[in-house]
């Protein structure tokens, strides 16, 4: 009998079971729910009826600030107004409002998810959590449920393990390398699996970094994406999780569906072209193009070392006088620690339009929309038809490489600018 | 439950639930998006889908963003979607909405746009009414069976009513 991935572990674990097999459909406790726009499950509420009130108030988080820094419209304001309604009357504790920022990074960053925990979420990219060793799911329409029982069901997902050995070259970032694993597993690669992430490269890098490899799992098909907690994990989780946990890990002898093992030693710097994530190519493929907008930010670009990145190259030089720069950091935390780097002048000096913390323009939710013809690269997830316009390019890499396109007016290798 | 019979509009692999409800407005309101719905791949599709019909696609289908898209679809009287594969969570919304989804990996290389299927959803059969053969989907997972019986998630919420202590009894 072979052991078990830290997927099934935890799965079992929530489920009250010894072990859990693949396949199998269980019911597990959720630790955290995350909500980014819960005002149609509110209206679900209303059609059941007799709604008293979630089922743990410490449990479940709202940030109506992922999408908007501030309402743009009356519409919106009226929405967002309505989540306060619904948070306060069914007993939801914890509101990230307007200007909060983006909600992934919060649920890190706040403690709502730990090592070990269960989270499930509205948004797709809920995934972000295996970075510190959580189970985190996407379950979008159904976390209504979830709101009342406070239980969400899995099918036991196979695991698939990600190894991945070696220095990159200078210029070259782990938005690079996700989007390089991205690229080889495919857009329905991981489809009802877990990916685990692993390897040395993984092991040097901050669990904001790491967050790309299980935030982007989504864009694989996968269930989640995950990696066991190490001594990084742990420090970062010491005063900030907001109750006692243990930590749970995989097996030594787990057996896997698939091994892929990628060394990233002479690895060239990447970008996906539309209309797919996973449409990975090497960046030299997609140089000169020009571009309209570029944008450092989003889920896959929004933590202070990208921020850094973006600094480096963006240094005394300014942005191309046709392309609009938005800088969007990711949380208040982030902004505050770019105000004290001096990263914020350097960016106000290169022209950039630095906005509140959000999650950015990736989906025309709230400022930065492109029109139809336009062009914009960006750090974040996704570049798909009818995300940000439907006749619009899209094209995503890594902040060296979106800071160094809009010094040049079109795509174009970092290295030079570094 | 008995077999429906409709016509099939074909996709291809991939399709992604934001071409099915763009970013317009807010997220989670279906609003115009019916009137838009998948026009990306087939313009006709909006215009002239009639209640009763079938979605027939290639791998993946209503990938990426969990928007509520499956409800733009439900709104236009599809009766079921039949895809080689589907994206996981728009699989897991959209049974919850009240709209099936088989995944019946193949299917989409021998459905042509217009032709009629016979598609019995609780047994995951459909049948190709030009060819005669009978194809089976994956086996839906037990759970999602039962919220589709109670026509998706809020009636099924509604009918185990005495499960919940967050839901007052009366």
């Amino acid at each position: 009998m072979s052991g078990h991935t830290i997927t099934e572990k935890i799965l079992a674990k929530a489920a009250g079971k010894k072990e859990v097999s693949i396949g199998e459909i269980v019911i597990a406790d959720v630790d955290a729910l995350f909500m980014h726009s819960p005002g149609y499950k509110f209206r679900h509420f209303e059609n059941i009826g007799g709604v008293k009130s979630v089922w743990d108030p410490e449990k479940v988080v709202v940030a109506s600030g992922h999408h908007h820094f501030l309402p743009h419209s009356q519409e919106v304001a009226d929405q967002v107004q309505s989540v306060r309604k619904g948070c306060k009357r069914y007993g939801i504790k914890h509101l990230y409002d307007m200007g909060s920022g983006l909600g992934h990074y919060l649920m890190v960053e706040r403690g709502h998810v730990w090592p070990g925990a269960v989270a499930v979420g509205s948004d797709s990219h809920t995934t972000a959590y295996g970075c510190i060793g959580a189970l985190g799911s996407p379950m979008n329409f159904e976390t209504t449920e979830v709101m009342l029982s406070g239980k969400a069901w899995f099918k036991v997902p196979p695991t698939i393990l990600v190894k991945i050995e070696g220095n990159t070259i200078r210029g070259v970032s782990a938005r690079d390398v996700a989007q390089h694993v991205l690229g080889i597993v495919g857009a329905d690669g991981a489809l009802w699996h877990a990916v685990e992430f692993t390897g040395s490269y993984i092991s040097r890098l901050s669990i904001w970094q790491r967050m790309f490899f299980s935030l982007l799992t989504t864009e694989m098909g996968g269930t989640c994406g995950i990696m066991q907690p190490d001594e990084v994990v742990l420090k970062y989780m010491e005063g900030r999780s907001r109750q006692p946990f243990e930590p749970v890990y995989g097996d030594a002898d787990a057996s896997y569906v698939k091994v892929l093992e990628i060394d990233v030693s002479e690895l060239e710097p990447q970008v996906a072209v539309p209309p797919q994530p996973s449409n990975t190519r090497p960046l030299a493929d997609a140089e000169g193009k020009k571009i309209d907008q570029a944008y450092v930010g989003g889920c896959t670009g929004g933590g202070i070392e990208d921020m850094r990145m973006a600094a480096e190259v963006l240094r005394g030089r300014k942005a191309h006088p046709e392309v609009r720069l938005l800088i969007v950091p990711g949380t208040p935390v982030v902004q505050n620690q770019m105000l004290s780097e001096g990263l914020t002048q350097i960016f106000a000096d290169a022209g950039a339009i630095v906005t509140p913390p959000y999650c950015g323009p990736c989906q025309m939710l709230c400022v930065g929309n492109i029109s139809d013809g336009e062009v914009m690269i960006g750090t974040h997830p996704r570049n798909l038809p009818g995300r940000s316009g439907a006749a619009t390019e899209i094209y995503l890499a890594s902040p060296y490489t979106t800071a160094a396109s809009a010094v040049a007016g079109a795509i174009t290798d970092p290295r030079p600018y570094l | 439950m008995t077999a429906t019979n409709g016509k099939a509009w074909t996709f291809g692999d991939h399709v992604n639930s934001e071409s099915i409800m763009p970013s317009k407005g807010a997220v989670g309101e279906v609003g115009s998006a019916t009137d838009h719905v998948l026009e990306f791949y087939d313009p006709e599709f909006p215009k002239k889908v009639q209640p009763g019909d079938f979605i027939v696609a290639g791998r993946n289908f209503g990938a990426s963003s969990g928007r509520p898209s499956g409800e733009v679809i439900k709104a236009k009287g599809v009766k079921a979607i039949i895809c080689d594969s589907a994206g996981r969570v728009f699989y897991r919304n959209t049974w919850n909405m009240g709209l099936a989804v088989l995944q019946c990996p193949g299917i989409r290389s021998k459905v042509e746009k217009g032709d009629d299927l016979e598609v019995d959803i609780e047994a995951g059969t459909i049948k190709l009414l030009k060819t005669g053969e009978t194809l089976q989907a994956e086996e839906t997972p037990w759970i999602l069976l039962d919220i589709y019986h109670e026509g998706g998630m809020v009636g099924w919420i509604k009918s185990r009513r005495k499960e919940y202590k967050t839901l007052e009894q009366n």
